[in-house]
């Protein structure tokens, strides 16, 4: 092994944003000394940046009846009652904290004219409950970072790529990694190790997630024997707008949102099939296009799988109907709402005709399986933010990521610093893995003809796209599942890249993000095949119903004896403790929904 | 999608270097084709997929939400996923003394 660093810290944190930055922030309290890795630049690299509009903290600043009771109900609903009750109990009562504490750091949220917080009323809520501003992304990074700044034993390597997790028995002591900037080997040894890596849209053709969201967290702690939960359940966004005219050859994302949709439940859209037909009154008739996402999604999958979609592939969304002096108003009173009938307007007038808009892959709800205390099922590690599951349950509800993040990163960062005031003495490495990672890692940077990383990942997309994404069957899941072992077989070990330098070889990064890619895949595609039964974020085609009586839990993935080994396990619950009371709390949850007034947001 | 006919065509002029092979900067040209709403991102990843492992920065992938890609096209900086691609570009890193390699420059 040539020019290899080392380095010691008491807690390694992989990953600087939402939940990697919350994280810090507590460990650095206890006084520890903090690595946090990011592969890219802080504030700029993973999803949160993106984060559009929203997050959810009970305060009832809009209608005193919301409390955090309701919002753990709420959350349940959303889940289709999949959910680890113990986290959402602990998201929904600490978040209002997180959030204010955030606000204090400087993030800005938009009050009313009152001068209080305003918060929204989104799909899944019974009372307002979001707070709101435009790029809230670049709020809450400004927040964690103004905070993380100020800190002292926090050292912040960038550019700086974990490829795999070290291991001894069954403890995680610290990580390897590659200097992008050089392609220098990094070798961590850490008493605690934090995972908060983000998701994995980049699974999928169809996303605008950015592109580092490559799953890359859970393949690390797959491959290091993590359990790992309810990995069939990826929400897909039901309103991106499809962009037939445009050049598709973009690494295989097609949805980077060029052509703007009509915001739905902000701006009373309607969704019609190709028959004109509003087929949501097929899917929630009490809700219509207020439903949960994924209840939307899966619809609109359906409709598209059963003939009943446009012309390329998608569903027409359109606030067309109403009154011209209606949407005048609107747009005099409205700026919001104004900015993005304006926008749309370059591509075709809203007001006469439909935009054409199609789901696309917004987040994981599955992940690492954690308790609360954010400690996964390996001692050392814990995870924190969109690369955990369970508190999603089957279908995350708008605006809970960011409360999710920034309440697990709080814990995790406090049972890391716990772990790392226990240990008298760095834990031992070794060397053997770290030789075999050293191989695996430099065996990939390996110039000449061959197949590429760039390539296999838009085969990879398209593949899951059309048969693991919103409408699945045994035959179509069975095929990810061979192409994915074939490939990795036999088409890995063969890959090879243009050039072998060493500084930033973007093709060498992307070599080792299709090795974890293909992990996330098959993962979501065997918990897929395994569940027989249709629950929202989850639709079988050959299973078209939900069948509660064998699907009230689980599934859990996890590497044992170098297979891929799926069990199920009862769901971790706390106040609803069947799933005819929460079926029942669903119903009256819609109906309560239902009757709440809708608005345009300002 | 399919993708469409287009007639026209863009042709850039990249800056390239890779200060661990060579010893100077150099210019490389590549061809593709122009299509409406086309960025130069969307350039930068053709040239990627169709001709050479160019280094640039890309996170969001568009909408000027993560502010990564920042870049040089004809002598004005701005976020290569905003600017539209022309039929002639030059594109070159926002600052030549601080190159890594190719377009990344030390941040
Ligand atoms: C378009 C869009 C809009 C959204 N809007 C909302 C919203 O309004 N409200 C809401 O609540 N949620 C929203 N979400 C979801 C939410 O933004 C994310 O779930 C959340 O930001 C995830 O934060 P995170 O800290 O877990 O991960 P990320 O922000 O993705 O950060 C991941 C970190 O891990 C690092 N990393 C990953 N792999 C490696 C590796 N191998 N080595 C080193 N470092 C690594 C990255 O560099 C980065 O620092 C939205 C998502 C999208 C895509
Ligand atoms: S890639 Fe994020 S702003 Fe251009």
């Amino acid at each position: 092994m040539k020019k290899v660093k080392r380095l010691e810290t008491d807690v390694l944190i992989i990953g600087s944003e939402a939940a990697g930055g919350r994280a810090a922030i507590e460990a650095e309290k206890h006084g520890f000394k903090i690595l946090i890795i990011t592969k890219g630049l802080v504030g700029k690299t993973g999803v949160t940046i993106q984060t559009g509009l929203t997050i959810n903290a009970a305060m009832g600043f809009r209608d005193p009846r919301d409390n955090p009771n309701i919002h753990f109900e709420d959350t349940i609903c959303s889940g289709f009652g999949i959910n680890n009750q113990k986290l959402v109990e602990m998201v929904t009562r600490e978040v209002p904290e997180r959030v204010m504490e955030l606000v204090s750091w400087g993030a800005k949220l938009d009050k009313d004219a009152d001068g209080k917080f305003y918060q929204c009323l989104q799909p899944g809520m019974r009372y307002p409950r979001s707070f709101y501003t435009r790029r809230v992304g670049k709020e809450i990074v400004t927040g964690i970072n103004n905070k993380l700044n100020k800190l002292k034993n926090i050292t912040i390597l960038k550019d700086t790529f974990i490829t795999k997790l070290l291991k001894y028995d069954r403890m995680i002591v610290g990580a390897t990694a590659i200097n992008l900037k050089n392609g220098e080997f990094i070798v961590i040894n850490a008493k605690s190790t934090i995972l908060a890596t983000g998701g994995a849209m980049q699974m999928f053709s169809s996303t605008r997630a950015s592109l580092d969201a490559t799953g890359d967290g859970y393949s690390l702690a797959y491959r290091a024997g993590a359990e790992l939960v309810d990995m069939e359940f990826f929400q897909f966004y039901p309103n991106n707008a499809i962009e037939p005219e445009l050049w598709p050859g973009r690494g295989g994302d097609r949805a980077r949102g060029r052509a703007p949709s009509l915001p739905y439940h902000r701006l009373h859209t309607r969704f019609y099939n190709k028959q004109g037909e509003r087929f949501m009154r097929r899917y929630d008739p009490l809700r219509m296009e207020h439903s949960p996402r994924a209840i939307m999604a899966c619809a609109m999958a359906k409709e598209i799988a059963q003939g009943r979609g446009t012309k390329h592939g998608g569903v027409w969304a359109s606030i067309a109907y109403l009154p011209k002096n209606v949407i005048d108003q609107m747009l005099e009173t409205a700026p919001w709402a104004a900015g993005h009938i304006r926008s749309v307007e370059k591509w075709t007038d809203p007001r006469v005709n439909a935009v054409e808009i199609h789901p696309v892959a917004h987040y994981y709800c599955g992940g690492i399986r954690i308790n609360e205390k954010c400690e996964t099922s390996l001692e050392g590690l814990y995870a924190a933010g969109e690369v955990t599951g369970g508190f999603d349950g089957s279908n995350r509800m708008p605006a809970n990521a960011i409360s999710m993040c920034l309440v697990t990163g709080h814990h995790a960062g406090k049972s890391a610093a716990e772990r790392a005031s226990i240990l008298k003495s760095m834990p031992s490495i070794e060397e053997s893995q770290v030789q075999a990672e050293f191989d695996r890692v430099f065996g990939l940077l390996n110039a000449g003809e061959g197949p590429r990383a760039y390539k296999i990942k838009i085969e990879l997309q398209d593949l899951m796209e059309e048969y693991a994404a919103s409408w699945r069957t045994e035959e179509g899941l069975t095929k990810v599942i061979q192409w994915i072992t074939h490939t990795r077989e036999e088409v890995i070990p063969k890959l090879r890249l243009r050039t072998d330098t060493r500084i930033f070889n973007m093709e060498w990064k992307h070599a080792l993000e299709i090795c974890n890619l293909l992990d996330c895949s098959e993962m979501l595609s065997r918990a897929a095949l395994m569940r027989t039964e249709t629950r929202p974020a989850h639709q079988r085609g050959d299973y078209q119903y939900p069948d509660d009586k064998n699907w009230w839990k689980n599934i859990i993935v996890k590497l044992r004896n170098g297979d891929m080994h799926l069990e199920t396990k009862p769901i971790v619950t706390t106040r609803l403790k069947t799933i005819e009371e929460i079926n029942k709390l669903m119903k009256y949850e819609a109906e309560v929904e239902a009757m709440q007034p809708r608005w345009w947001l300002p | 999608m399919v993708a469409p006919i287009s007639e026209k065509k863009f042709v850039a002029k990249v800056f390239r270097f890779d200060p661990s092979k060579e010893k100077e900067p150099r210019y490389e040209t590549y061809e593709g084709p122009l299509v409406p709403q086309m960025n130069v991102m969307d350039v930068l990843r053709y040239i990627y997929e169709t001709y050479d492992n160019l280094a640039f920065r890309v996170s969001c992938g568009g909408g000027s939400m993560c502010g990564i890609c920042r870049i040089k096209v004809n002598g004005k900086v701005g976020l290569a996923c905003t600017i539209p691609a022309t039929e002639n570009m030059t594109i070159e890193p926002v600052d030549k003394d601080k190159v890594l390699r190719d377009l990344i420059v030390e941040s």
